[in-house]
């Protein structure tokens, strides 16, 4: 394993079979639902990811197929060119070690009857690291130590509901980065902590992350957090990569209306800026028999009658920053 | 006059031979048509005093104390019939949770008539029906969720039938506990335009509980700043948040991520809120605070009221 160990996603697909009620009383007709349609990318080693869209875009599927809790209908995920299937049928523990994944409820992320020590030991215990017992309760005491949780030694003998969420969803973090994991995928992490605890959790997270040289996708509804962290960023619409780039770039000149939609909606408490909010009608539909157009037309403050006809093409629109639209000249 | 004054709250929870003192001496008011945002930590105290304003606390195990007068009458003292007409006919609550208070084996419009037909016993059928398809359209639903159930709606939508029931009988006050943060920022969006329009419309004062500071930014007028049960700050959104008097207040809007501007470091507040079952000498605030100084661990701060009907309680409040 060099420097360059690259994560690469080439066309990933995920759809799921839907049994809808048909004409007749005992009829069913089959629907697909494409909840991850057609997805590529790249990440190298200790490059942060950013993912946003809102909810029911197909961020949390992503995430799930990149773990392999979910198998792909096709498409592939090669690391350093190496197939994951191979992968995880020669040496699943080794592919564990290579992603992980950091989930959005803490409460729910541990056993509610095993004790923090249990918790992090029986990981690594799992995953063959340290030799004795003792061993393994001294790097985790010694990594709880490093991230503020101290002294460690109170900590170790108590039960998830004894901590609060952001303690929890730092030793989740923790335990996750003991198997120095190459590829961490962090699912919503903030999202259930507090406004004060939040911001200690991604400087946690950002610090890890340099140190260990592992590479972030960090999945989020919340733009303004998903900024201070990403160094590039994915929009993402019903399954669909609809615009991608460096993250200033893509935040401060947005091209694809989805984009700007988004972060127009986005509050600030910078009281001087008044942005024109672009309002947009209704939610995501379900992806369901989306048509051959933009799967944005619908909801598009900017549609045309083409936007119905063919879906638009990645367009680059400076180096590095791609969008799907018919409505940008790309350079 | 206002609308709504809180005079020297205290809230305590009896729990095994404890005391905890959720709610410490908060005073305010709210004038008609006012919209005041209670911001603060998860534990600060914030829904307590929303739900002990409607008496919805558990009796054996919280003690209320201080006035709530709402339009001259004290909330606190009157029988629990007299309450029972002021409870969702003139003030009303919505909660963070609409899904877990809507009935999963009912449709959403009998559901909505139900609760119509218990405050007004005499309506029609027919008439419930319109009024309901009229709340519905208020808020931006097609009127095919009458005969929908709970689970074939979003989170989205789910929030907006909530917030119709709340407007059923033109409260004069709605209280929102969290209500758009389980939201999508698009859909929270949306929501919050829908909320300020209605408010304009139907002269509505509201009282908006939440942590994210910028959802008060866009949609308050006026700020309440809650730390372990205190009102450390108090005053009009525009002035706090351009120049919060208390070190506190300054934590909160820290670790609030910006869109634009310079990717500094993001600072949370150090610490956790202190045990609130033993008595605090000095500053509630002071084990966390930045600023703090040998007064602030002997003394406890008053209430200083400055201009424009600011208040902060700190020592060093209004000295620069």
């Amino acid at each position: 394993m060099g420097d360059n160990y690259t994560l690469e996603v080439n066309n990933l697909f995920k759809h799921y079979t839907q049994r809808i009620k048909g004409n007749n009383r005992f009829s069913t007709v089959k629907k697909t639902v494409k909840a991850v349609d057609g997805i590529s990318f790249k990440l190298e080693a200790g490059e942060v990811m950013g993912v946003i869209g809102e909810s029911g875009c197909g961020k949390s599927t992503l995430a799930k197929l990149l773990t392999k809790l979910e198998y792909p209908t096709q498409g592939e995920i090669l690391f350093n060119g190496e197939s994951s299937d191979e992968m995880i049928k020669k040496d699943r523990l080794r592919y564990k070690r290579t992603i992980q994944m950091v989930f959005q409820n803490p409460f729910d992320t541990f056993d509610p009857r095993n004790s923090i020590e249990k918790i992090i030991v029986e990981t690594l215990k799992m995953h063959n690291i340290g030799k004795t017992h003792s061993d393994r309760v001294s790097t985790a005491i010694n990594a709880m130590e490093k991230i503020g949780l101290s002294p460690a030694g109170d900590y170790l003998h108590r039960f998830p509901h004894e901590l609060s969420g952001g303690q929890l969803q730092r030793i989740s973090i923790l335990r996750t980065m003991l198997l120095k994991p190459k590829f961490l995928i962090a699912d919503e992490p903030v999202s259930m902590l507090d406004v004060s605890v939040r911001a200690d959790i991604i400087k946690m997270l950002q610090d890890l992350v340099r140190n260990s040289d592992t590479a972030l996708i960090f999945i989020s509804h919340d733009i303004n957090t998903t900024r201070y962290i990403s160094d590039k960023i994915v929009v993402m619409y019903l399954g669909r990569i609809v615009e991608s780039g460096t993250t200033d770039y893509v935040l401060h000149n947005p091209v694809h209306p989805y984009t700007k939609t988004l972060i127009s909606n986005c509050a600030s408490i910078n009281m001087d800026e008044k942005t024109d909010v672009i309002k947009i009608e209704g939610e995501p539909p379900t992806p369901i028999d989306n048509g051959p157009g933009c799967y944005f037309a619908p909801r598009c403050y900017m549609k045309k009658d083409i936007c119905f006809k063919e879906y638009p093409e990645q367009k680059v629109i400076e180096e590095n920053h791609f969008a799907s639209c018919h409505f940008i000249n790309s350079n | 006059m206002a609308l709504l004054s809180i005079k020297n709250e205290n809230v305590i929870y009896k729990v095994k031979n404890k005391n905890i003192h959720a709610v410490n001496n908060v005073s305010f008011d709210i004038e008609p048509q006012d919209s005041l945002g209670i911001v603060g930590e998860s534990g600060s105290g914030k829904s307590t005093l929303a739900l002990s304003m409607l008496r919805l606390l558990p009796k054996k195990i919280a003690e209320v104390s201080g006035e709530v007068i709402f339009e001259d009458r004290n909330l606190l003292t009157i029988s629990e019939d007299e309450l029972r007409d002021i409870r969702w006919k003139e003030i009303s609550v919505v909660f963070q949770k609409s899904m877990n208070s809507l009935s999963p084996i009912h449709k959403i419009g009998s559901q909505m008539s139900d609760i119509y037909m218990l405050h007004n016993k005499t309506a029609s059928k027919a008439e419930v029906k319109n009024k309901m398809t009229e709340l519905l359209e208020l808020v931006n639903l097609p009127p095919r969720v009458y005969t929908m159930y709970q689970h074939e709606l979003s989170g989205g939508m789910m929030q907006r039938v909530s917030i119709a029931l709340s407007l059923m009988h033109n409260p004069k006050l709605i209280i929102m506990d969290e209500a758009t943060t389980a939201l999508d920022v698009i859909t929270q969006g949306q929501i919050l335009n829908e909320i300020k329009e209605l408010e304009k419309r139907l002269s509505i004062a509201r009282i908006m509980i939440t942590h994210d500071m910028s959802v008060v930014a866009n949609t308050c007028k006026k700020i309440a700043v809650m730390y372990a049960g205190y009102l450390v700050e108090f005053g009009y959104v525009d002035d706090v948040i351009s120049n919060p008097n208390h070190p506190y207040t300054r934590g909160l809007l820290k670790s609030f991520p910006t869109l634009k501007g310079e990717r500094g470091v993001l600072r949370g507040i150090s610490g956790s809120l202190p045990d609130l079952s033993v008595q605090h000498d000095g500053c509630i605030f002071e084990s966390r605070c930045p600023e703090r100084s040998e007064s602030c661990h002997k003394e406890k701060p008053g209430t200083v009221i400055l201009e424009n009907g600011r208040m902060v309680m700190c020592h060093s409040a209004g000295r620069r």
